[in-house]
């Protein structure tokens, strides 16, 4: 999961004027366009090939893989460890990882991935399902406290399971009318019910029956969702019950073999697989280990047993880790870097200067390259910039007139010359968007956009989709506030005025003036700003405090589910209050259909639906801009923009071959997921 | 003497005291807190992790712990941003790097500015005085998040003398500690300047001046004394910032130390980490300051120890 790193406000106003000193230093240093065709030096001097160094882009905050959540934890766990799948180089499709192949049913709910026995940790053990199964369990217990529980919400009971409301009996247990010893027994349970715990009161807990447990059998599936709250049972003592991963769709058969039952259909489920939270962990190194120091211990990389293709070597505070290539790795004779050395440098300056002295040999995945130093920088040919699955967009609070009105909003959409905005104000080659999933996602979208606009019917462009003032007033107009022109100027009659919001930083700023502009040019409304520091307006959206508020997504999995799902009525991103239960049952169906160009197109039907509720205003795709020395083979930019260590390798020959270091395995298609043929023993719980 | 130095010392603790104590409330009063993330967190996370960093009990009584833990124990307790690592231990790790850099450029700093503005004193209203002493001018007004992208393309990028960043060998050092140090010493220059200025006029150096001593006597063996309690003074405050480590010159260089914390922290709303840097830096802000009252009275006679 990546979620954007803001810049702190201090920082931000020293880079605005630290930038002058750099643009002069570049123009100084006769870094001239007829100057030399790369930045900096071309000849990489007292380095091994062998080792690479890039930027981290600073200190991890966690490295527990069960635990992580932010871009640079998650970018050292995927080389430190390794999940059922890899990220592709080239795109970042899931390839094979600990996973051979896997199986999926035609409802896409049921999965089965097959292990490769060659996988094994870096104390020589083998890696197993049953080290998958305990890993993924970990981050949904509720005592991980972990950032990703969410992305395993997928898994059936996930969600309940992490908030601690799925608990089995684990004994025969009494249902008492009331709580308290003295009232009547309403039912007896046997050991191993499962049930919700609906409210505690004291020592005993109201529940109620859960009978929506994994079957992990397509022919059998578990009872449908039940609408509306859960029926009361009676109370229970808390302590009678336990908490316990057979309640999660989720089991290792074997050494081999790892089942998964959903919680709802999951077309992208192999594409979740290549997270870094996913990562399988050690039951026998964990668990001691937490029960003697205490969680955060998980996060010493001394502490830590890992499958991925490099373990960790020295690491200095702040200042830089160093990676080595684990000679346990079951592809270890693949991998050409031997060493990988990520600074920490926070600063962009030291970071491109640092990179133009061939310090460094490839900017790292989370530096970015600042606005004033681009347009001298796009001419090099080390320079790469190319399109992300991320989309800025301005979130609307759908509760609050007179933006409850739908004429309203769309009208705001339309004021806004979105291709101005990104030539004149983003500069950085972003793509405008007139709706909310980027062209090149995968699972599909890419071939279903690029298919129907060969076709001439794309749904996101066209009159009512593009920049068009005219037609901007006349919904104004229509939702009741004309829009007449006084003295030159337009003037929206009747219209309040209106306040954008959005956290400190100059980029968002300029966007913000830049849109305040459109608005009050073409529609004469009265706009003003309003910047809150990053944590306070995270606050203020909580509290749903605004009207209109600078936001955008990144995507968690190449699917446009990613960006899709937080328009959910009941999504936790869905900071708008729009609720529409017609959207909700669209993106329900449109996953659970086996087709999956049919399932793309039911996507793009609930998109189009988004967007004509327009409860987020989309302004542009993001692009990603790095500078990588000619020397770095194996990189490629991809959208998910994760570029693994195990598929570069460094060219010194001046040769202008590009490819990976090795050639990734593909996974066969899919086979059919049927049900195993014995029920295996349920897995060993460990002792609580 | 020995009783003024440690009353002087003690009274250290309960300043202290005061500072840390509304920090702890007004950081806790500051909206948003250490776990809000673009990405919400499930709320049963959010209550376990709170839990597991003791944010959960009432106010008073995470003070208290807090303060507990830290007489009893020296403990500053975990930081909420960087997991399994403790305050202590970050303190450990970049104070050193701050406090080698703060010392050099400290060193620096005396060594060119001291013999400056003396330089200009004893050249009073001369051409020469008037080169120093703008040449100190520009070096206070330009701020150093100009002067380190200068260094840096001057002396690295063009000259090719000096690394561009990091905290390796010495050669890495240079740039830093004279980007740390130079405004610094031209402040320096300027005081040590008025300080000679002031002295040279007075009785006890006419005196001096009448035995027959040489001019170079005169000004090194008594009048430098009384020159330099300005500088005195201005150095107390002037080194706590330096050992403390600067943000920019940090992050320019790309040096481990610990001035980022010192926004970066409270940026993160990490309660422990911010409470942590500036306890370390309001006692080196306060030793400093009693070291320089104390140093007073080694340097003035006219300054009484009671």
């Amino acid at each position: 999961m990546k979620a954007a790193r803001e810049p702190a406000p201090d920082v931000a106003r020293a880079r605005a004027l630290g930038a002058v000193a750099l643009a002069a230093s570049l123009l100084v240093t006769g870094c001239g366009p007829d100057d030399s065709p790369y930045f900096g030096t071309t000849q990489r001097k007292g380095k091994s090939p062998s080792v690479f160094y890039l930027n981290s882009g600073g200190e991890p905050e966690l490295i527990d893989p069960g635990r992580v959540g932010e871009a640079i934890g998650s970018l050292l766990v995927s080389h430190i460890f390794e999940g059922l799948s890899v990220y592709h180089p080239r795109d970042g499709h899931a390839t094979q990882g600990v996973a051979m192949a896997w199986d999926k049913s035609d409802d896409n709910r049921l999965f089965r991935f097959h292990l490769r026995p060659e996988a094994v940790w870096s104390d020589g053990k083998r890696v197993t399902a049953r080290d998958f199964a305990y890993a993924w369990a970990r981050v949904l217990r509720p005592s991980t406290a972990s950032h990703a529980s969410a992305s395993l919400y997928a898994l059936l009971n996930g969600e309940l399971f992490s908030r601690g409301q799925l608990l089995v009996t684990r004994s025969r247990t009494e249902v008492r009318s009331a709580p308290g010893d003295g009232a009547a027994v309403v039912q007896t349970l046997p050991a191993d019910a499962a049930v919700r715990v609906l409210k505690s009161e004291g020592e005993y807990a109201q529940i109620s029956l859960h009978d929506r447990l994994p079957t992990f059998d397509p022919a059998r599936p578990p009872p449908p969702e039940k609408q509306g709250p859960p029926q009361p049972l009676g109370f229970v003592r808390v302590k009678d019950l336990d908490e316990r991963a057979s309640v999660l769709g989720l089991r290792a058969v074997g050494d081999d073999v790892l089942e998964i039952e959903a919680e709802r259909p999951v077309p992208y489920f192999a594409d979740l697989t290549c997270y870094a939270s996913l990562s399988p962990m050690r039951e026998d190194i964990v668990e001691p280990l937490v029960k003697k120091s205490g969680l955060d211990a998980v996060n010493r990389p001394e502490n830590l047993v890992s499958n991925g293709a490099y373990g960790f070597g020295e690491w200095k505070f702040h200042y830089e880790i160093n990676a080595v290539k684990s000679p346990t790795y079951w592809r270890a004779s693949e991998i050409k870097l031997e060493r990988v050395v990520w600074m920490m440098v926070d600063d962009y300056r030291s970071t491109l200067n640092l990179y133009k002295a061939g310090d460094l040999d490839y900017l790292g995945d989370n530096t970015s390259i600042p606005l004033e130093v681009t347009p001298f920088l796009v001419k090099k040919k080390d320079f790469h910039r190319w399109m992300t699955l991320n989309t800025y967009w301005y979130e609307i609070n759908t509760k609050k007139p007179p933006l409850d009105d739908v004429r309203v909003r769309r009208a705001l959409d339309l004021a806004i010359d979105k291709a101005q905005l990104v030539l004149r104000v983003t500069r950085a080659g972003q793509i405008p968007a007139t709706h909310f999933v980027p062209d090149l996602t995968g699972s599909g979208y890419s071939a279903a956009a690029e298919a129907d606009r060969k076709a001439g019917r794309d749904p996101f462009s066209g009159p009512g989709m593009d920049f068009d003032p005219p037609r901007a007033r006349a919904l104004l107009k229509e939702a009741g506030y004309e829009v007449v022109e006084e003295n030159g100027a337009y003037k929206a009659r009747g219209l309040p005025p209106i306040e954008i919001l959005y956290n400190t930083h100059e980029g968002h700023k300029a966007i913000g003036v830049a849109i305040q502009d459109y608005w009050r040019r073409h529609l004469g409304v009265t706009v003003s700003l309003r910047n809150e520091e990053w944590k306070v307006m995270l606050k203020t959206r909580d509290q749903r405090n605004f009207q209109i508020m600078r936001g955008g997504w990144a995507a968690e999995y190449d699917h446009p589910g990613t960006w899709l799902d937080t328009f959910l009525s009941y999504s936790p991103q869905n900071n708008t209050g729009y609720v529409d239960p017609e959207l909700d049952q669209m993106l329900k169906d449109a996953a659970a259909i086996a087709d999956p160009a049919q399932s793309i197109a039911r996507y793009r039907a609930a998109e189009k639906r988004a967007v004509d509720a327009m409860t987020r205003i989309p302004l542009y795709f993001y692009t990603r801009s790095v500078l990588v020395k000619p020397w770095v083979k194996g990189f490629y930019p991809n959208g998910r923009n994760v570029h693994l260590a195990q598929w570069m390798w460094i060219d010194e020959s001046g040769s202008p071959e590009n490819r990976p270091a090795a050639e990734p395995r593909e996974y066969p298609p899919p086979g059919k997921f049927v049900a195993s043929p014995s029920p295996p023993p349920p897995p060993p719980e460990p002792a609580p | 003497m020995i009783a003024y130095i440690s009353r002087r010392l003690l009274s250290i603790i309960p300043s202290l005291w005061v500072v840390l104590t509304a920090l702890f409330f007004l950081l806790r009063a500051v909206p948003g807190g250490p776990f809000d993330a673009d990405r919400k967190l499930p709320p049963e996370v959010e209550k376990a992790l709170r839990a597991y960093y003791d944010l959960s009990a009432p106010l008073h009584v995470q003070y208290k712990n807090w303060l507990v833990r830290l007489v009893v124990h020296q403990d500053l307790g975990p930081t909420f941003r960087y997991g399994g690592r403790t305050v202590n231990e970050i303190i450990g790790l970049s104070l050193p790097y701050s406090a080698q850099l703060g010392v050099l450029a400290a060193l620096f700093a005396l060594a060119l500015g001291v013999p400056l503005g003396v330089y200009a004193a004893t050249k009073h209203n001369t051409a020469r005085d008037h080169a120093a002493m703008a040449l100190a001018m520009m070096g206070v007004s330009v701020p150093r998040f100009v002067l380190a992208p200068l260094l840096v393309l001057v002396f690295s990028l063009k000259l090719y003398l000096f690394p561009v960043a990091r905290w390796e060998t010495w050669r890495h050092m240079v740039l830093p500690v004279i980007c740390a140090g130079l405004p610094l010493a031209a402040y320096i220059a300027r005081l040590s300047r008025a300080g000679m200025l002031e002295v040279i006029r007075s009785d006890f150096v006419r005196t001096a001046r009448a035995k027959g001593l040489s001019e170079r006597r005169v000004i090194l063996r008594h009048a430098l004394r009384g020159a330099l309690l300005p500088v005195v003074t201005y150095m107390g405050p002037a080194l706590s910032g330096l050992l403390v480590g600067s943000l920019v010159i940090e992050r320019i260089f790309n040096i481990p130390g610990m001035g980022r914390y010192l926004v970066d922290a409270a940026t993160n709303r990490d309660y422990n980490l911010v409470m942590g840097v500036v306890l370390v830096y309001g006692v080196i802000v306060m030793v400093l300051n009693a070291v320089v009252d104390i140093a007073y009275r080694f340097l003035d006679p006219r300054v009484k120890m009671e």
